[in-house]
């Protein structure tokens, strides 16, 4: 599978140490993995991925993994052959009245967590279609 | 009849807003709206407009505004706002205040001013803010005056949202009523959580949705809820007739109502406004 994250910042060094274990633990599962950002910063460690600006993600294809609500927007005016998850985390502070408005752009919503699919069930009155912690096995979401 | 408004919108309050706006609907008032954020030259504002009343802030008149009112020998054509939440001290200040005594005609005021006619004007619906459609509604959405919530409040649903006029901990969103009001009509029920009186945004969200009540430990307010809105909207009273509320409203404590009130207390002609409106 083709599998994408689209994240705010490289800097954001925590996730992607996060993303680069779910890719070395599912490599068999997965034949290409691009990270896709807004903001650009130094990475100190290696990360098994493609990694782009968000202008190049209109030849992306397969899911991409987005966790905040106005990237989920800004991927969805890219008219590409992929379908969008929205990971939902309270900690990247998205407005529950911009989560409101625009998650039936999503194709799935994930939780980071049960203590977060709570949340977004009490924010947003619907239920997560999956959990996962900390990106662990996201990218087997698919398969089953 | 030409009156400038000065705005002293404050996160629980659109008074200036509103009156304005209901000002606005006399053929023979010209309302003047003055954003003082615009830093508009209280000289010129004057000067151009001349205008026969000025709706002041009490705590917001500044030292041109005095300047010119001294030195243009102007009479008594200012109404003073005197804030909700004014400790007595700075009452008494206003209360002794030459500016008071040579240019004020009348003060809005809460409480009795000493050398002053004064009237109260009571909170009422703001209809002037529009309102911002959420995709969903929400079951239910807590108005926070404190940094904690009533934990038998947060069993009432598993979907629920945090509001507060302030910032505080526990809020899932907060900013000024003027801001969230347009937000009540996408909740099927509001409950004002620890208040002690009935404000602006009880009354907006009253107008906007179909189940607001109060918890309060203020046994007085059930009292007050009687006297204002015709019946008991304590959370505990499951016989709120809503048709009759919105009746209530509409005939009371809509910014019509208050803006007649003000024109009733201030020094003109009285039958010039009681002709019908535009």
């Amino acid at each position: 599978m083709n599998i994408g994250f689209y994240i705010n910042s490289l800097n954001e060094h925590d996730k992607l140490k996060e993303i680069q274990h779910e890719l070395e633990k599912n490599k068999e599962y997965i034949s290409n993995a691009n990270i896709f950002y807004n903001a650009i910063a130094p990475i100190p460690f290696n990360v098994s991925a493609g990694i782009f600006h968000v202008s190049d993600m209109w030849s992306f294809e397969g899911i991409l993994i987005v966790d905040r609500i106005q990237n989920l927007v800004k991927a969805r005016n890219i008219v590409n052959k992929f379908k969008c998850w929205y990971y939902y985390d309270k900690a990247n502070q998205d407005n529950f009245i911009d989560i409101l408005n625009h998650i039936h752009l999503a194709n799935k919503v994930l939780a980071n967590g049960e203590q977060m699919a709570k949340e977004y069930k009490r924010l947003i009155n619907k239920e997560v279609d999956c959990i996962v912690d900390k990106y662990h096995d996201i990218s087997r979401v698919s398969l089953a | 009849m030409k009156i400038i408004i000065q705005d002293y919108t404050t996160a629980h309050s659109s008074e200036s807003r509103l009156l304005y706006t209901a000002l606005q609907s006399y053929k023979n008032i010209e309302a003047f709206f003055w954003d003082v954020q615009q830093n508009t030259s209280s000289y010129d504002l004057m000067d151009s407009i001349n205008p026969d009343f000025i709706l002041l802030n009490a705590l917001g008149i500044n030292k041109d505004l005095l300047h010119y009112f001294t030195y243009n020998n102007i009479g008594k054509i200012a109404i003073l706002k005197v804030p909700n939440g004014t400790t007595k001290e700075q009452r008494q200040i206003i209360d002794d205040s030459e500016f008071l005594k040579k240019h004020v005609c009348l003060a809005i005021s809460e409480k009795e001013m000493k050398n002053v006619r004064t009237v109260n004007l009571n909170p009422c619906v703001d209809i002037n803010i529009p309102d911002m459609p959420m995709q969903d509604k929400i079951p239910l959405c807590i108005v926070a005056n404190k940094s904690s919530v009533n934990p038998l409040l947060l069993k009432l649903s598993e979907s629920f949202h945090v509001m507060s006029y302030e910032q505080n901990d526990v809020a899932d969103i907060f900013g000024p009523n003027i801001r969230l009001c347009g937000l009540y009509h996408n909740y099927d029920q509001i409950v004002f959580d620890g208040i002690k009186d009935f404000k602006q945004p009880f009354f907006d969200a009253l107008y906007r949705s179909n189940n607001v009540t109060f918890c309060s430990d203020d046994e007085g307010l059930i009292e007050k809820s009687k006297m204002l809105f015709g019946q008991n909207l304590s959370i505990s009273n499951k016989d709120i007739d809503r048709d009759s509320l919105l009746n209530t409203l509409k005939e009371k404590h809509l910014p019509q109502n208050r803006v007649k009130q003000l024109l009733s207390q201030m020094p003109i002609d009285q039958s010039v406004f009681t002709e019908v409106n535009k």
